[in-house]
């Protein structure tokens, strides 16, 4: 591949991103090849001496922060003619509720998940709360019989027992739930990325 | 590494190239090479990133009937380095404390396995 396929290539698997961003990002690779060329290398040798074009044109994408994306992917082609304008105008009432629909979808998924590790770690802390309480109330308890007494302490013990148990459960769950978090994110970005 | 902190690193790294004299993308490459292994499409996304964050600016030199784009750190970026070696100065003391910790802990153990050694080569002499 010499330089100008290279580039063409790259410029293909970029179409996603503003053409302002492309430009950059030949600009650069279009340097790098040259300052080989200088230093002895072949065009073709100074094509192949960078990484593979996929993992170059994944990274700069990613790299890219996803309102530049969604702006690039909404933006229709050719500009915004007086049509669009009047059509978007008018269109409002049906746009803005699903375009607040998304949006609360989004926001919707990232509070569910945050619920369910909050909710985790309230049993868990609940758990505690309820060990101690049953250890002190094993006092009074034993005043009422022995049986009762030992009732309180031991059920005292065994929520205590869990507490500790469930936390260690509970944060690796966290773990993996915050894990599925970004995992949306980055799936969130792969929507406005045209493949 | 974590990706999070090796990227933090790597910002560093390529700011303390800038801060020598101003540079370009294919030479920061050569002289990061000295010390980390980088390459263009890592760079690329640094340099826009610290670009975004006022840590350096860009202008462009004409070289050889074309244009090289040239970046310099500002006084934002010196700021940067400065903060880095000011809390990695604080890793480091924790790094030496776990590393002498962990050499007091191997010499315990040598000198459980000299003792037990001692002890066996002892009873083969009976």
């Amino acid at each position: 591949m010499n330089k100008n396929e290279f580039l063409s290539a790259l410029s293909g698997k970029l179409a996603t991103l503003p053409q302002s961003e492309i430009q950059k990002s030949l600009e650069f690779y279009r340097e790098s090849i040259e300052e080989r060329i200088e230093e002895g290398m072949t065009e073709v040798e100074a094509v192949a001496s960078l990484e593979d074009l996929d993992i170059i044109a994944e990274r700069i994408i990613y790299e890219t922060p996803l309102p530049v994306l969604m702006k690039e992917r909404m933006k229709p082609k050719g500009g915004m003619t007086v049509g669009i304008v009047v059509l978007l105008i008018l269109g409002f009432p049906v746009w803005f509720p699903l375009l607040l629909a998304f949006g609360i979808s989004i926001a919707a998924i990232y509070i569910a998940i945050w619920s369910i590790i909050i909710s985790l770690y309230a049993v868990v802390i609940s758990l505690g709360i309820a060990g101690v309480l049953g250890i002190i109330g094993c006092i009074p308890a034993f005043m009422n019989g022995p049986v009762v007494g030992f009732l309180s302490l031991g059920t005292g013990f065994l929520c205590i027992g869990l507490c500790i148990i469930a936390f260690f459960g509970v944060t690796a769950a966290a773990k993996g739930l915050i894990g599925l978090t970004k995992v949306f994110a980055r799936g969130l970005k792969a929507l406005f990325i045209r493949k | 590494m974590d990706a999070q902190l090796k990227r933090g690193f790597l910002e560093i790294c390529v700011l303390s190239v800038l801060q020598k004299e101003d540079s370009y993308g294919y030479k920061i490459i050569k002289d990061l090479s000295n010390f980390i292994e980088m390459s263009e499409s890592t760079l690329y996304p640094i340099l826009k990133r610290l670009e975004i964050n006022n840590c350096l600016t860009v202008y462009s030199i004409e070289h050889n009937s074309r244009l090289r784009k040239y970046y310099k750190i500002t006084p934002l970026g010196n700021q940067k380095i400065d903060e880095f070696l000011i809390e990695w100065k604080a890793v480091m003391e924790v790094y030496e404390i776990i590393k002498e910790n962990q050499k007091q802990n191997d010499n315990l153990e040598l000198n459980q396995t000299i003792l037990q050694e001692e002890q066996g080569g002892g009873t083969e002499h009976e």
